[in-house]
C-alpha cells in the first residue's frame, strides 16, 4: 500500500463533482463530526425511487473529498436500491485502487452520510405515509 | 511558470547550490583518488585536508573554533548525540528541560530519557511561539543536567531569545543545547558571543547535501558518545566521515556566511508580500509572531479546509508547500502539530496550518503566482467544505 494518493483522487480533489446543496432534498445525511476531524453531508433528489441528483460536501483530507465525489458519481442516476449497494470496493475502484493507509475511514464516512441520506428520505417517506395511510403508501414509492 | 515546480518548502530541505554540487563532484566523480581520512597514506591526507578545510568553514559560519566542530550524519543525530551525550556526561543529575516547541530530534530523545528515569519538564511558549524566560529559568533545578531550545522553530519559523536563555543557563551553571538547523544560514549566529553549550546544524537546509549535520560542542564541555567504533571526530561520532557531504556542508557555509544578508533581505521582501497577499483572504490567519521570526517563513491557518487537501490542491496547480500538521487517521487519531497546540491553537486551526518558505533563489514572480493559485484553491476547497466562516 503507497503513502500516496494515486492520481485519480487527485484529479477528484481538484475537480470535485457534484459539490453543493440542494434546494429541496429528499433526504440529507450528514456523518463524522468536527471533533474528529472530517465531515461529509449528502443532499439527494429522490423520484420514483431513483436518485435523480447527488450533492456533497466534506470537511476533511483529500481521501474524503475525493471519495465523496466519486460516490456522488456512482450514486447519481441509479435507483436507491442500488445505489445504496454501491461498496467500499466499488468506491476504491473508482478511484483507482487502495487507498493510502489509514486514509480507508474516508469509505465508511462518505458511505454512512449517503446512507442517512436515504435514512432521513425514508423516515420523511414514513410520515407522509402515515398520513396518506400506511396500506398505500407501502407499496407506491420509497 | 508552465510544467515546472515552484518549490516554497525550503524549511523542509533546500536545493543543492551548483557550487556546492562543485565542490562535491570531485570526491564522488573520481577526480580525486579515495582515500578514507584516517588513512596515513596521500588519498587519506588528502580527504582528511578535505574534512578539516569544511570543518574550518562551518566553524567561521557560527563563529567556533574548527575543532569546537563535529560531523555528523544528519541535525538530528546531532541534536541526540548533544541531548543524550550531555546527561550521559553528568550521571548523577536526572532532570532536563526542553521548550514545548522543540523538534522531534530533540523531543523524542527527551521522551527516551523519561522512560529510563529522567525527569522531564516541558516550558511553555506563549500564543506567538515565544518561549516564557521566567518559566524557562524557574524551571532550572540543582539536578538538571541539560536545557535544550531551539535557536528558530521549524514549523513556525519563531525565532526564541537564545542569547537570552543561554545566559540564565551559564549563571545556573546548566549545559544548554541548542537546535539551530532552521537558523543557520538565515541568522547570524555568533558562539563567541551567546554562551550555548553545543550547537546543530545541517548541511541541506542551507544549499548543501541531505546526509550531514554538524554538532558544535564549546571547548571544555562534556558529552559523552552515543556512536561507538573508529573514535573518528573526537571520539564522538564514530564512523568514516561522508567526505564528498562534508565538502558540500563546508562550500554551503562559506556561501551562507558571504551571502547572509543578501539572502536575508531577499527573502525577507517575498515573505511579507506573501503574509500581506495571504492573509488578506478572511480566515486566513499567520501563526507565530509577525517580527520574531525567520526571513523565510510563512505559516498560515486556513478556516475550513484540512492542510492536506491545501498542500495536495496547490501541487496539482505546481506549486510545493509544506504542511503545518498531518492527519493521520481515524484509527490513531488526527495528530495536530503540538508547536501550534502549545501555542494555544485549537485542533481545527492546527489541522488547517501549511508552511511557506521561500528561498534564496524564489523570484517575485514566482511569489505573485503563488499567491493567485492559493486564492483559487482555498477558495475552491471552500466551496466543497461543509465548514463555513458564517458558521464560526
Amino acid at each position: 500500500m503507497s503513502d500516496r494518493y494515486n492520481p485519480r483522487v487527485i484529479e477528484h480533489l481538484v475537480r470535485p463533482r457534484n459539490v453543493g446543496e440542494l434546494e429541496a432534498p429528499s433526504g440529507i445525511g450528514e456523518s463524522g463530526d468536527t471533533a474528529c476531524g472530517d465531515v461529509a453531508r449528502f443532499a439527494v433528489a429522490i423520484e420514483e425511487n431513483r436518485l435523480v441528483e447527488v450533492r456533497y460536501k466534506v470537511y476533511g483530507c483529500v481521501a474524503c473529498i475525493a471519495a465523496g465525489s466519486a460516490l456522488s458519481e456512482l450514486a447519481c442516476d441509479r435507483h436507491l436500491l442500488e445505489a445504496a449497494r454501491v461498496s467500499r470496493s466499488d468506491l476504491e475502484d473508482a478511484l483507482g485502487g487502495a487507498l493510502p493507509e489509514g486514509k480507508a475511514h474516508a469509505l465508511t464516512l462518505v458511505l454512512d452520510a449517503l446512507h442517512k441520506a436515504f435514512e432521513d428520505h425514508w423516515n420523511k417517506k414514513a410520515g407522509t405515509m402515515l398520513v396518506d395511510g400506511y396500506a398505500r403508501g407501502a407499496d407506491s414509492d420509497g | 511558470m508552465p510544467n515546472a515546480v515552484v518549490y516554497l518548502d525550503h524549511a523542509a530541505t533546500t536545493p543543492l547550490d551548483d557550487k556546492v554540487l562543485e565542490a562535491m563532484l570531485s570526491h564522488l566523480n573520481g577526480a580525486i583518488l579515495r582515500g578514507n581520512p584516517s588513512s596515513l597514506h596521500a588519498p587519506g591526507a588528502a580527504a582528511r585536508e578535505t574534512v578539516e578545510e569544511a570543518r574550518a568553514s562551518v566553524a567561521r559560519l557560527v563563529h567556533a573554533e574548527p575543532g569546537e566542530v563535529l560531523f555528523t550524519a544528519s541535525g538530528t543525530e546531532a541534536d541526540n548525540l548533544a541531548v543524550m551525550g550531555l546527561a550521559a556526561a553528568q550521571p548523577d543529575k536526572r532532570h532536563v528541560v526542553i521548550s514545548a516547541v522543540e523538534h522531534p530530534a530533540v523531543t523524542k530523545v527527551a521522551e527516551h530519557l523519561e522512560a529510563a528515569g529522567y525527569e522531564v519538564t516541558k516550558v511553555g511558549v506563549g500564543p506567538d511561539g515565544i518561549t516564557s524566560l521566567s518559566e524557562f529559568a524557574e524551571a532550572l533545578r540543582p539536578d538538571t543536567a541539560l536545557a535544550a531550545v531551539m535557536w528558530a522553530n521549524n514549523e513556525v519559523g519563531v525565532v526564541q531569545p537564545v542569547e537570552e536563555l543561554a545566559g540564565i543557563c551559564r549563571e545556573a551553571g546548566i549545559p544548554f543545547h541548542v537546535d539551530a538547523v532552521q537558523a543557520a544560514g538565515r541568522l547570524p549566529i555568533d558562539v563567541s558571543r551567546v554562551p550555548v553549550s553545543t550547537l546543530a546544524l545541517s548541511a541541506h537546509k542551507l544549499y548543501g547535501p541531505q546526509g550531514v549535520g554538524v554538532l558544535y560542542v564549546r571547548e571544555g564541555v562534556e558529552v559523552e558518545p552515543v556512536i561507538f567504533g573508529g573514535g573518528q571526530e573526537k571520539g564522538l561520532r564514530s564512523g568514516t566521515e561522508n567526505v564528498a557531504g562534508i565538502a558540500g556542508f563546508g562550500a554551503a557555509a562559506r556561501l551562507a556566511l558571504d551571502d547572509l544578508e543578501e539572502r536575508r533581505w531577499h527573502e525577507q521582501a517575498l515573505r511579507d508580500a506573501v503574509i500581506s497577499g495571504a492573509t488578506s483572504i478572511p480566515g486566513v490567519r499567520l501563526n507565530g509572531d509577525p517580527r520574531e521570526r525567520l526571513s523565510n517563513n510563512i505559516h498560515l491557518s486556513v478556516e475550513g479546509i484540512e492542510a492536506e487537501s491545501l498542500v495536495l490542491y496547490l501541487d496539482a496547480l505546481g506549486y510545493a508547500v509544506g504542511s503545518g500538521s498531518a492527519c493521520a487517521s481515524s484509527i490513531t487519531g488526527h495528530k495536530a502539530s503540538p508547536v501550534l497546540l502549545a501555542m494555544g491553537r485549537t485542533e481545527n486551526e492546527a489541522f488547517s496550518a501549511v508552511r511557506i518558505t521561500v528561498g534564496k533563489d524564489t523570484t517575485e514572480e514566482e511569489v505573485e503566482g503563488f499567491l493567485h493559485a492559493f486564492t483559487i484553491a482555498v477558495t475552491q476547497l471552500r466551496e466543497v467544505s461543509t465548514f463555513t466562516l458564517a458558521e464560526r
